[in-house]
C-alpha cells in the first residue's frame, strides 16, 4: 500500500534528480515497469540501458529523463530512502499506486496529488487513517499541504 | 522592473514562447512536459549566451538560481532580470527565500508543484507547460470564468453563507450588505484560514470571496475541495476587495482606468510583494481626507450605503447568496 507523509518531512531525498544521475543503476532502465513509465508518462521508447528515445528531444540518456519519471524509478527500487514524490505530476499518480500495489511504499507529498475519480488505498500517515478516494484524501492530506 | 515581459527561447529542438506578467509565475503540471528542459535551456544562455548554441530573446537579463547552498549571495548580486528558479531548490518554501526576494527588482519564474505559503503569488500566474509538436507555451492552470468565479466542477444551487479570507474592512463590508437577511458571513482570518472552514463546514453551501493577487499557494487544496463538493463550494477570486471598489465606478479618480487596464506597469514589484499590496495602497492614498476615505481596518460608511455596495457586488453578484429577508 503506498504510504505517503504530508507536507515537511525531515531527511527526505528532495533533490531527487541529483539522488538519481549518482545511484541509478543500468538495469533499473530496462526492468519493464521502468519501460512502461518511460513511455507513458515521457512518451519516449527505452532503445538500452544507456538509450532513450525522445520524440522531442532525440536520443537522450537516462539522466535527462522527467524528473517525475527518475523519482518513480527511485520509489520503486530504493526502498531504504523515502523520497519527495511532489516531482511527480498527476500524470504519475496511477504509476505511484503501482509500483505500490504488492508492498508497501513510503513517499512524502508536498502537494495535493490527484489520485482521479477511482478508488484507492493510501495511507496519510500524518493522521494514520486510510483514504479510499479522492474525496477521503482531501479531507484528510488537505491541512497539511 | 515592472510590465509585461515576453521571453522567447530555442535551440534546435525546442522552442519556447510565453509572457510574464507579474513579480513571481508559477510553472507546475504533468511530468514530462518540458519544465527541466527549458531551466536548462535557460542556463545554457545565462552562462554562455550566444556561445551555447542556444537563441534567447527578452528585454530583460534571464538568469538561473539552481539548488545550492549560496544561493542567497547569488541572488543578493541578481537586478532588474528574470530569475528561473529550479525545481530541485528546496528552499523556496522557506521564509528565508521569501524574505531574500521582497524588494527586489526582479521577476522570478519558479518551477515548483509544493503550494509556496511565504510567498503571495496569484492565482493567474500559475501555468502549466503545453505542447504541440517542438512548441511549448505556458498555460494557465486555473481560468476564470464570469464574475471571477473559479471552478473544476459545475455545481447548481444558490450558497447561504459568504465566506471572506479577511476579518477587516471586507468582511464589514459583506456584513453591512447581507445585514438583516438570512446569509451568514463568515471570516476565515487569513487566506490559509479558508481551507481549513471549508473542510470543517463542507455540508453547508458557501460562496468564498478571496483575494487571487496572493491566493495562488492555497489554490490547489481549496480547489480540489469545491471539485468534490461542487454543489456545496463556489470559488470567487477577484485581485482583492479594494481592487473590487476600484474596479465598481464608485469613485472618480485621475488615471485609474489606466493602472487597472495595465497594473503590470503601474506597480513595482519592489515596492509592492504582490498586486493585492498595491491597490490596498493606492486606494488608501487616493481617497485620504475625502469623503470617501478608505481605511484596511474599518469600512467607511460610504462603501456600505445600498445605492454604493450594490455597485461593487455587481461585478461579482451572479453566482453570490441570494439574501432573502
Amino acid at each position: 500500500m503506498l504510504n505517503v507523509w504530508f507536507g515537511d518531512m525531515p531527511g527526505i531525498i528532495y533533490d531527487t534528480s541529483t539522488y538519481f544521475k549518482h545511484t541509478y543503476r543500468d538495469q533499473w532502465i530496462t526492468e519493464p515497469l521502468s519501460v512502461e513509465m518511460i513511455r507513458d508518462v515521457d512518451k519516449s521508447e527505452v532503445v538500452s540501458s544507456n538509450l532513450i528515445q525522445s520524440p522531442v528531444l532525440g536520443a537522450i540518456s537516462p539522466v535527462q529523463l522527467s524528473g517525475g519519471v527518475k523519482t518513480l524509478i527511485l520509489i520503486n527500487k530504493v526502498r531504504d530512502q523515502v523520497f519527495n514524490a511532489s516531482k511527480c505530476g498527476d500524470n504519475c499518480a496511477k504509476w505511484l499506486l503501482r509500483i505500490a500495489a504488492g508492498k508497501k511504499v513510503v513517499v512524502n507529498l508536498r502537494h495535493l496529488m490527484n489520485f482521479g475519480d477511482g478508488e484507492f488505498k493510501i495511507m496519510v500517515m500524518n493522521k494514520r487513517k486510510i483514504a479510499h478516494n479522492m474525496r477521503e484524501l482531501v479531507l484528510l492530506a488537505g491541512e497539511y499541504v | 522592473m515592472n510590465g509585461k515581459h515576453i521571453v522567447k527561447i530555442n535551440d534546435q529542438r525546442v522552442r519556447y514562447s510565453f509572457e510574464l506578467v507579474r513579480n513571481i509565475t508559477l510553472v507546475q503540471g504533468d511530468s514530462g512536459t518540458g519544465k527541466t528542459t527549458l531551466f536548462d535551456l535557460v542556463s545554457a544562455y545565462a552562462r554562455l549566451k550566444e556561445r551555447s548554441g542556444v537563441f534567447l530573446s527578452c528585454d530583460k537579463p534571464c538568469i538561473t538560481l539552481h539548488a545550492d547552498t549560496d544561493w542567497q549571495t547569488r541572488l543578493a548580486a541578481i537586478r532588474d532580470s528574470i530569475v528561473f528558479i529550479d525545481e530541485d531548490a528546496e528552499y523556496i518554501a522557506s521564509y528565508e527565500f521569501a524574505a531574500a526576494i521582497r524588494h527586489t527588482d526582479n521577476y522570478y519564474v519558479i518551477f515548483c508543484r509544493e503550494p509556496l505559503h511565504e510567498l503571495p503569488y496569484s492565482v493567474e500566474e500559475i501555468y502549466e507547460i503545453k505542447t504541440s509538436k517542438r512548441f511549448h507555451m505556458f498555460r494557465k492552470i486555473y481560468r476564470r470564468q464570469k464574475d471571477y468565479v473559479y471552478a473544476k466542477a459545475e455545481g447548481h444551487g444558490k450558497p447561504s453563507v459568504l465566506l471572506t479570507e479577511d476579518s477587516h474592512a471586507g468582511y464589514q463590508f459583506y456584513q453591512h450588505y447581507y445585514d438583516g437577511t438570512s446569509v451568514i458571513c463568515a471570516s476565515a482570518g487569513s487566506n490559509t484560514g479558508v481551507y481549513s472552514w471549508l473542510q470543517k463546514h463542507h455540508d453547508e453551501k458557501v460562496f468564498v470571496v478571496a483575494d487571487g493577487a496572493a491566493f495562488g499557494a492555497e489554490m490547489k487544496r481549496v480547489m480540489e475541495l469545491q471539485h468534490q463538493f461542487p454543489d456545496k463550494i463556489t470559488i470567487c477570486l477577484p485581485e482583492c476587495f479594494e481592487w473590487l471598489i476600484l474596479k465598481s465606478g464608485l469613485l472618480d479618480i485621475p488615471g485609474l482606468g489606466e493602472v487597472l487596464d495595465n497594473p503590470s506597469d503601474a506597480i513595482d514589484p519592489q515596492r509592492y510583494f504582490s498586486w493585492e499590496n498595491f491597490f490596498v495602497d493606492y486606494l488608501v492614498q487616493q481617497t485620504a481626507g475625502t469623503h470617501t476615505s478608505y481605511t484596511k481596518s474599518k469600512i467607511h460608511s460610504f462603501y456600505t450605503i445600498r445605492e454604493n455596495s450594490g455597485k461593487i457586488v455587481a461585478l461579482i453578484s451572479a453566482n453570490m447568496p441570494l439574501g432573502n429577508e
